[in-house]
């Protein structure tokens, strides 16, 4: 098991530097440099200056060395300073992760609650009415936009009721909207995936076994199909972390929630580029990690799996 | 050679009647394909159905609630919300289908390619993949569009490249399994090229899946890039699109629900008709698969 473990870790290095250098190259893609982005900020530098402050970033050397130092930074845990404010993007960063992590969580929470039971409840009474009527909502969950979702949750539940904050400055309330605006699109997938691989797993020889053994129904759904039914629905959650931490960005600017989203789109808004690179592979290294936890549960929950196969 | 090509052909025919038979009576290809004719109708018509013009402002009327004269109200600037959500059919079916275009014909062939001829290439492209895939999708074509600057276009462009690691894997997967199977090694053995094994013999494995692909696809490109546009990043204003008619809506949503209201509306009502006509494609095309989505 401790060598499963450390075999997938070890898998994730090759794939982070990557994205180091993928995302870098694609920065060296962006029209103007540093310079001119702080030029455009409002500071005036003569020509002088501005070759002096190339020389001094280190803008005139090879791209090659370039990446070199910046892969060697990212060792160091320097990732760069932000051209609009004298703050490191780490710090930046680091002061904005939490909330955006919590944010996340709460919406797989939120998935996880309503989808599974969902999902189970439609496999349950297959073909029914109630199974289309939970499969449609499934649809439906699916094609509404969550920023538009969360706007009408605002409406419904700040203006109008008065329940919850309209704005998320942190603690409980104000997570509830946005965990459930992130939450509702990941629970229609994991709905569908639940009740799909549930249906599957019950037309199994050994439920046959456990329904011939005199075990009621209730427990044969969810001792014994569900168990098998969600070693699929486990990977399907690791992916949809990448979506929940994609929305997540929308989500917070939405409801003026502090976190990487905001930090994202004002660096964009404002052509802060170092920070933009590194929210963006902190966001991905988030992604990344989950996903080997993810396998290792897959691991834990089917000792049949091997490394490299999933 | 005459003979044994027309042969297979008389045999798709059949299967592909057969598999239209199936699509037509399928109710979410019928409900998803009606709802999607409208809002392309919506598209292609705008300039005639719209009753009035989508940047025409009369403040006198600003802010009004859905009446007669403006079925969904009227926005801040007094234009009539009815005629902007007709209008703003176009740039989200263009962020829609032009992403999937982009990716389908990029991701595809080169999945083809590699997955078939394997070796080095398909190793390093694998690991391309891997690598593209460790970045939400939307976060890569937030940067894209940070590195080519706001509009449709540049949307367009980046979700388009931001999909096209998932058809590689897609497309690539299906060749090498069926690469194995017997007709095709039957193929090779008879002697046919590897234009003809590929266009021939293997397609017919990869085109099923990657059209259920391509139209879930669709649907969530047209959600990303209303998402992006939300953010501010898409087509500058007057112009009317529904994430940022939705964003402006924000604004005034204590006084004027209707300004955001609608647009969403509409944007859900796009996006459910393309998950249903992609949900019934995979029913008839591809049973089996699990389906991940692109988002």
């Amino acid at each position: 098991m401790l060598r499963y473990i450390f075999g997938r870790m070890t898998l994730t290095i090759p794939v982070l530097v990557g994205a180091a250098v993928l995302i870098f190259l694609l920065m060296q893609l962006v029209p103007g440099d540093a310079v001119s982005a702080v030029m455009a900020g409002g500071a005036k530098l003569s020509p002088e200056q501005q070759v002096e402050m190339r020389e001094a970033l280190g803008l005139n050397r090879p791209l090659l060395v370039q990446l070199g130092d910046y892969l060697g930074g990212l060792v160091q845990g320097d990732l760069g300073r932000s051209t609009r404010s004298d703050r490191t993007v780490l710090s930046m960063v680091s002061a904005q992760i939490s909330s955006t992590l919590i944010l996340v969580f709460a919406g797989m929470a939120v998935a996880i609650i309503v989808g599974v039971p969902l999902g189970v409840l439609a496999a349950r009474r297959r073909n029914s009415f109630v199974d289309t009527l939970a499969m449609g909502t499934a649809v439906l969950g699916l094609s509404i936009p969550q920023f538009w979702f969360g706007l009408m949750l605002i409406l419904l539940f700040a203006v109008n009721l008065g329940w919850f904050p309209a704005l998320s400055s942190g603690g409980f309330d104000g997570l509830v909207l946005p965990a459930v605006a992130l939450g509702v699109a990941e629970a229609a997938v994991l709905a569908r995936l639940v009740r799909s691989s549930l249906i599957e797993s019950l037309e199994q020889d050994y439920i046959t076994t456990a329904r011939a053994k005199g075990s009621s129904d209730r427990r044969v759904t969810w001792r014994h199909g569900l168990r098998n039914a969600l070693v699929p629905v486990i990977t399907m959650i690791g992916l949809q972390v990448g979506n929940l931490l994609g929305a997540a960005v929308v989500i917070e600017m939405l409801f003026a929630r502090q976190g990487l989203g905001q930090l994202v789109v004002n660096s964009i808004l404002r052509r802060d580029l170092p920070v933009l690179q590194g929210s963006i592979l902190i966001l991905a290294a988030i992604f990344v990690v989950i996903n080997v936890v993810v396998d290792i549960l897959y691991k834990v929950l089917d000792p049949r799996v091997k490394l490299g196969a999933a | 050679m005459q003979d044994s090509a027309s042969v297979p052909v008389v045999a798709t025919e059949q299967f592909s009647v057969h598999i239209w038979r199936r699509l037509v009576s399928h109710r979410s290809v019928v409900v998803g394909g009606l709802l999607f004719s409208i809002v392309l109708a919506a598209a292609l018509l705008a300039g005639w159905v719209a009753p009035y013009g989508p940047v025409d402002t009369r403040p006198d009327v600003a802010l009004q609630p859905p009446s007669r004269a403006h079925l969904m109200g009227t926005d801040h600037y007094g234009r009539d919300v009815l005629s902007r959500v007709i209008h703003g059919a176009r740039p989200s079916l263009v962020m829609g289908v032009v992403p999937m275009i982009i990716s389908s014909v990029v991701g595809t062939t080169l999945g083809m390619l590699f997955g078939y001829y394997g070796r080095w290439a398909d190793l390093f492209l694998t690991r391309f993949v891997d690598i593209a895939l460790a970045f939400p999708p939307i976060l890569l074509a937030l940067t894209v569009v940070a590195v080519l600057g706001p509009g449709l276009w540049s949307i367009a462009l980046a979700l388009g490249l931001s999909g096209i690691p998932f058809y590689i894997r897609m497309a690539r997967g299906q060749v090498i399994q069926a690469k194995e199977a017997p007709f095709v090694q039957t193929a090779i053995a008879i002697g046919a090229g590897d234009l003809r094994v590929m266009f021939r013999h293997i397609i017919h494995r990869v085109i099923p899946p990657i059209l259920v692909m391509m139209t879930i696809h669709v649907a969530g490109a047209i959600l990303a890039g209303a998402a992006l546009s939300f953010l501010g990043l898409g087509i500058p204003p007057p112009s009317p699109e529904w994430g940022t008619m939705i964003q402006d809506g924000r604004q005034f949503i204590a006084l004027s629900w209707w300004m955001a209201f609608f647009p969403g509306v509409a944007l859900a009502v796009t996006v459910f008709a393309t998950n249903l006509l992609g949900d019934g494609l995979r029913d008839v095309l591809d049973p089996r698969s699990k389906g991940e989505r692109i988002r």
